[in-house]
């Protein structure tokens, strides 16, 4: 059951390709999140100040200090004042305390276009606010999570709930909300025979009955501990739930794959200029299908297409070559480079025979990263380095390349597949495959967490049988629910109650 | 035109009875109680302990809103333990063993003080329906129909505009012994033949479950040498609040084991149990299943427990806990052989099975008067429940109630939130039951706030207003709080002295938050327990400091479940006639008539578009 006072927040247009897309936030708290994560840029020279007149979003990574100078936050009484805001949307939640006057120090998200709507003169009758930003399942995300971090995800229909239940909706409208409703459950229902969804209720279904039966062993011996039953050895129960534990981990780990192949890997060239990179990124480009134009960033430091491998989606982005510069422009560009890299989920790194050494060009980034998972280094220009240095470019786990002769890319090709590629053992167990429920999973690990915190601290087993239902909470969300009723049954069909 | 006898009528004078009459007097009601046999006021037809998880807290509850269960518990007891005191702070449980013949004298005793409360040894027959009432006074009743009074089965009638059925399990009840059966509602005493057909005839459906007792021995027949013996705590705690009873324990209680050749001869014999012979068709408790069904369901244990449990102090009666059964006479003589302790062992009273009907939940409201008609109140086994705290609990309530509605007052409801007799009602009549129903400390949500430790601070205040709580109590009840919350409030804003330079000083409240911190390591952090703080308040204060942060998460759980409890729904609602809401939620809420949107949410079948449907249409009315 849905609380009602409570502020709740989602996409409100649908997913899929488009310039740009709505956020809702309804509820109590709707204008104090907002203040807590939106800076307004009052004025802005030589630049358009309508949002919806640019199509790309990267340019908000690179807004310069003087940008920054000029936004400021909102007060509450300000938010009042008009029915349109533009700003930029920030990430609050690293800042160390989340005092207003720090927020331009936090990192930017996008450019977007507020609309508030006071209560009652709103769709749902609460305190509202619309946030247009630009359509990429990347901002959205990132905004979404800003925002939840004080509100609640809306579940379906929601919206609509209060707008009627707050006399904004008429009779007739009203009525046709239970249809409506029904449309989704049905939606849902034939969503969750494919065959991904299947498997991942299937497997999430294990596991809840795996917690319950943990659930079972300590309500036992809460409730039945004068009798004769085997006494509940905590320590068991520990490792146990600490196994539960990687699992969970690993379903929000695929699940989080999972998201990356709905919404594109994210692939950053890096390296020194003139190395090469912009070659392969034409290169990638001409063999594989653009299905996106090219977006230049507004200062022209990166570029990001989409291309399509095997039908799988890679977002390539190409940033500015790599080194040391006095120069204040090109610093600034270098400087979003460093932040393309931490961000991507793959990075093409390249190098030819001339680079000098690493460390100089990635000052930034540590040894241990670039040997990591994440970098696939290149050695570009095969077609005209002798085999010595290649082969010795190769030992260092170098990929040998040339951008003018073609040679190496369909390897490259292969090697960012196999990122694309599921393991098997993931389809098998289904996959997490949106925001709803890798939420519901990362809270069901938490209190799991929790659950496991309170048994170290030896703080009885009511508090342990407490976390373990908030979990179990969680992942009911997921795949429905578990009654107390449930659990009671279970133990009387497994163990000799009763004097 | 007759005037009303008496303005309550109980039927029954069991743990339901008991305690609806004793509230209604108290009250200011004048009241009737009808039992078959005088002698019997309070009787513990099973086993003669009070308390354990959940239940213990009913009896605490029972007590903090000012009726006796928990009291005379204290006064029989005679012998006392916490059970979970080891292992969880919030579900610690007391329990006790009771001198079954004190209980019942002292029962017997607060009755007898009552002036307003005068008890009839008589067996109810029928119900007396409306058409005697004049109507004229009462013109605002519309459709449904009133109870106005009783007719005994020797013909006398008595009215009142309030009746209580707390029948317990003598509703047609049926005793089983292997293949020999008879009428009756608990050994040798007779059956209530005649009710259960007047309530079927009032429009009531009713059920029938069934439960079972063990045989009972002569205690001076044992071979103590082969028992294991169960002592009671060194300090023992019971049920009453602010009483000064003096606590005692005089007895020990005694345990034994089943073996494999116990097992053997029960299965052999097993088609001569009135369970198994296909004699008995009502459903049993899964919770206390009788010594067939354990050997039947769990045939990989090789042993079973037997407690044998004193039944008082000048008895020589022992309860054999463990082994209920239904098997013949000279069986049961036969399992006790097999028993070395018990080798010897006279068998006093044999166990049996009985057979009941109950009425099944769904057809009373939160304040437990029936839908169907109206001032007709039904408590304790005949709603489906087990359990002397889970009767006792009912007819508290519905004896508060009957007397509120009788003054034209608002009736209580207690909420799942503020206690378990909440938590029991709101289950019986949104989710009724398969199997007679106990409370379990897993049915509580929230169950860290619902503690035995603050049912006075949850209860007593509305036990005061109903006038049932004394001012003595109710006095030393607010002193008591008082000296609690100041010494939070003190921990919470003082801190450490330092005793090396390397700590910096901290509030004493999050040193006691740490693990394995108790009063005694607080000591060294400074801290003196003033001496006026007792032991008992002592834990409370540790345990609301301790688990702060659990307390807390729960108490805004209850914040976001009460915001439903209190969106009420209009009793005069035709559901039928709301078509966007499913065909089964229709019928189930017409039969159900929840009183708020949370009460129906959770009956069973209704889902989240029920409610947001019927929502709606409240917002269309």
């Amino acid at each position: 059951m849905n609380h009602l006072d409570d502020t709740i927040a989602a996409v409100a247009t649908p997913p899929g390709k488009g310039s740009l897309a709505v956020l809702r936030i309804s509820g109590k708290d709707t204008f104090k999140i907002i203040t807590s994560c939106f800076l307004e840029i009052k004025q802005r020279k030589a630049r358009n100040n309508n949002v919806h007149d640019k199509k790309d979003y990267s340019s908000t990574k690179q807004l310069s200090k003087d940008f920054f100078r000029e936004s400021q936050p909102v007060s509450m009484k300000n938010l009042k004042r008009k029915k349109r805001f533009y700003g930029i949307i920030v990430n609050h939640s690293q800042l160390p305390n989340n005092h207003s006057n720090d927020l331009v120090n936090a990192k930017p998200i996008d450019e977007v276009v507020l609309s508030v709507y006071h209560k009652p003169y709103s769709y749902t009758g609460e305190d509202v606010i619309e946030i247009n930003c630009h359509c990429n399942a990347f901002i959205i995300k990132n905004i979404m999570q800003v925002i939840l971090l004080n509100a609640r995800l809306a579940k379906p229909g929601e919206f609509t709930q209060r707008a009627f239940l707050n006399n904004k909706i008429d009779l007739t409208q009203a009525e046709a909300v239970r249809d409506i409703m029904n449309v989704k459950t049905v939606a849902s229902h034939q969503a969750a025979i494919s065959q991904l969804e299947g498997s991942l209720h299937e497997h999430i279904k294990h596991l809840l009955d795996e917690l319950t039966s943990y659930r079972v062993e300590v309500e036992l011996e809460i409730d039945f501990n004068d009798q004769d039953v085997t006494e509940l050895d905590i320590d068991k129960l520990k490792i146990k739930l600490s196994r539960l534990q990687a699992k969970l981990q690993q379903l929000i780990k695929s699940g989080k794959e999972g998201i990356i192949i709905r919404e594109g890997l994210i692939v950053c060239l890096a390296g020194a200029p003139n190395v090469g990179k912009s070659s392969l990124f034409n290169s990638l480009l001409e063999s594989d299908r653009a299905i996106v134009t090219t977006a230049p960033g507004t200062t022209r430091d990166f570029l990001e297409e989409s291309l399509s491998i095997d039908g799988y989606l890679v977002r390539l982005i190409d940033t500015a070559g790599l080194r040391k510069s006095e120069e204040y422009v090109e610093s600034l560009g270098i400087g979003i480079s460093y932040e393309l890299i931490k961000k991507a989920d793959k990075v093409l790194y390249l190098e030819d025979s001339k680079q000098s050494s690493e460390e100089d060009i990635f000052s930034n980034i540590t040894d241990k990263e670039l040997n990591s998972n994440k970098f696939i280094k290149i050695l570009n220009k095969c077609d005209i380095i002798d085999q010595n240095t290649q082969c010795r470019y190769v030992a260092r786990g170098f990929l040998p390349l040339s951008t003018k002769t073609g040679l190496g890319i369909d390897k490259l090709r292969e090697k960012l597949l196999e990122e694309l590629t599921l393991e098997e053992k993931n389809i098998d167990e289904g996959i997490l495959t949106n925001i709803r429920q890798l939420n519901a999973a990362e809270k069901a690990l938490h209190s799991l967490e929790q659950a496991l915190m309170s048994i170290e601290k030896g703080m009885g087993h009511e508090f342990t049988a407490f976390d373990l239902k908030v979990a179990s909470e969680s992942l009911e969300e997921i795949i429905g629910k578990v009654t107390d009723e449930d659990i009671l049954n279970k133990i009387f069909n497994d163990f000799c109650i009763g004097k | 035109m007759k005037k009303y006898d008496f303005d309550i009528l109980v039927v029954g004078g069991g743990h339901a009875g008991l305690e609806a009459a004793l509230a209604c007097a108290r009250m200011g009601a004048s009241t009737a109680m009808f039992i078959l046999n005088y002698d019997s006021i309070g009787r513990m037809s099973c086993n003669p302990s009070i308390g354990g998880p959940a239940k213990g807290h009913l009896a605490k509850e029972i007590d903090a809103l000012g009726v006796e269960m928990g009291r005379v518990a204290d006064l029989s007891g005679i012998q006392f333990r916490m059970l979970n005191k080891k292992k969880g702070p919030a579900v610690w449980a007391p329990r006790s063993q009771n001198d079954r013949q004190i209980y019942t004298d002292i029962m017997t005793k607060a009755v007898e003080a009552e002036t307003n409360l005068q008890v009839f040894n008589a067996e109810v027959s029928q119900l007396i329906i409306d058409d005697y009432v004049n109507k004229n006074s009462d013109s605002e009743i519309g459709l449904k129909p009133s109870i106005c009074g009783v007719r005994t089965k020797k013909g006398r009638s008595f009215y009142a505009p309030k009746v209580i059925i707390a029948g317990g399990t003598f509703l047609s009840g049926v005793v089983h012994i292997g293949k020999y059966s008879y009428s009756a509602g608990r050994a040798e005493e007779p059956a209530a033949t005649d009710l259960s057909q007047s309530l079927q005839n009032v429009g009531l459906s009713l059920g029938r479950f069934k439960t079972g007792t063990p045989p009972r021995i002569d205690l001076d027949t044992i071979n103590y040498n082969l028992v294991e013996e169960q002592p009671g705590d060194e300090i023992p705690q019971g049920f009453s609040f602010y009483r000064d009873i003096t606590l005692r324990n005089i007895i020990k209680c005694y345990l034994t084991y089943t073996n494999p050749l116990t097992h053997k001869l029960i299965s052999d014999n097993i088609h001569k149990s009135a369970l198994y012979s296909g004699k008995i068709t009502g459903t049993g408790p899964r919770y206390c299943p009788s010594i067939e069904d354990k050997i039947v369901r769990f045939s990989d244990k090789d042993r079973h427990h037997i407690f044998i449990e004193p039944e008082g102090i000048k008895s020589n009666e022992g309860y054999v806990n463990g082994i209920s059964t239904s098997l013949p006479q000279e069986v049961q003589h036969n399992i006790l052989k097999t028993i070395p302790a018990l080798k010897d062992a006279v068998i006093l009273k044999y166990g049996y099975a009985i057979e009941y009907d109950y009425v099944i939940p769904g057809q009373i409201d939160p304040y437990l008067e029936s839908n169907a008609i109206r001032g007709l109140y039904l408590a304790g086994q005949i709603n489906g429940t087990s359990g002397y705290e889970e009767a006792a609990a009912q007819g508290l309530l519905a004896g508060i109630n009957a007397v509120l509605s009788l003054d034209s007052k608002q009736p209580i409801i207690l909420t799942r939130s503020s206690s378990y007799i909440g938590v029991l009602i709101d289950d019986l009549i949104t989710k009724g039951t398969d199997e007679p129903y106990r409370m379990f400390t897993s049915r509580a949500e929230y169950r860290l706030l619902l503690r035995q430790d603050n049912a006075d601070e949850r209860l007593m205040p509305i036990g005061y207003d109903l006038g049932l709580v004394s001012e003595i109590r109710w006095r030393r009840f607010r002193e008591n709080k008082k000296i609690i919350d100041e010494e939070i409030h003190y921990l919470r804003n003082n801190n450490t002295k330092v005793k090396s330079s390397s700590e910096e000083p901290t509030r004493l409240a999050n040193i006691l938050k740490r693990p394995k911190i108790n009063l005694r390591t607080l000591n060294e952090y400074g801290y003196r327990k003033p001496n006026y703080i007792t032991d008992e308040m002592w834990d409370r204060i540790t345990l609301e400091i301790k688990y702060e942060g659990y307390l807390k998460r729960q108490a805004e759980d209850i914040k976001k479940f009460e915001q439903f409890e209190t969106m009420q729904l209009p009793q005069d609602i035709d559901y039928r006639k709301i078509k966007t809401i499913s065909i089964e939620a229709r019928e189930k809420l017409s039969s159900n008539k929840p009183l708020s949107i949370g009460q129906a949410s959770r009956i069973s079948g209704i889902n989240y578009t029920d409610i947001t449907a019927l929502l709606v249409y409240l917002k269309k009315r």
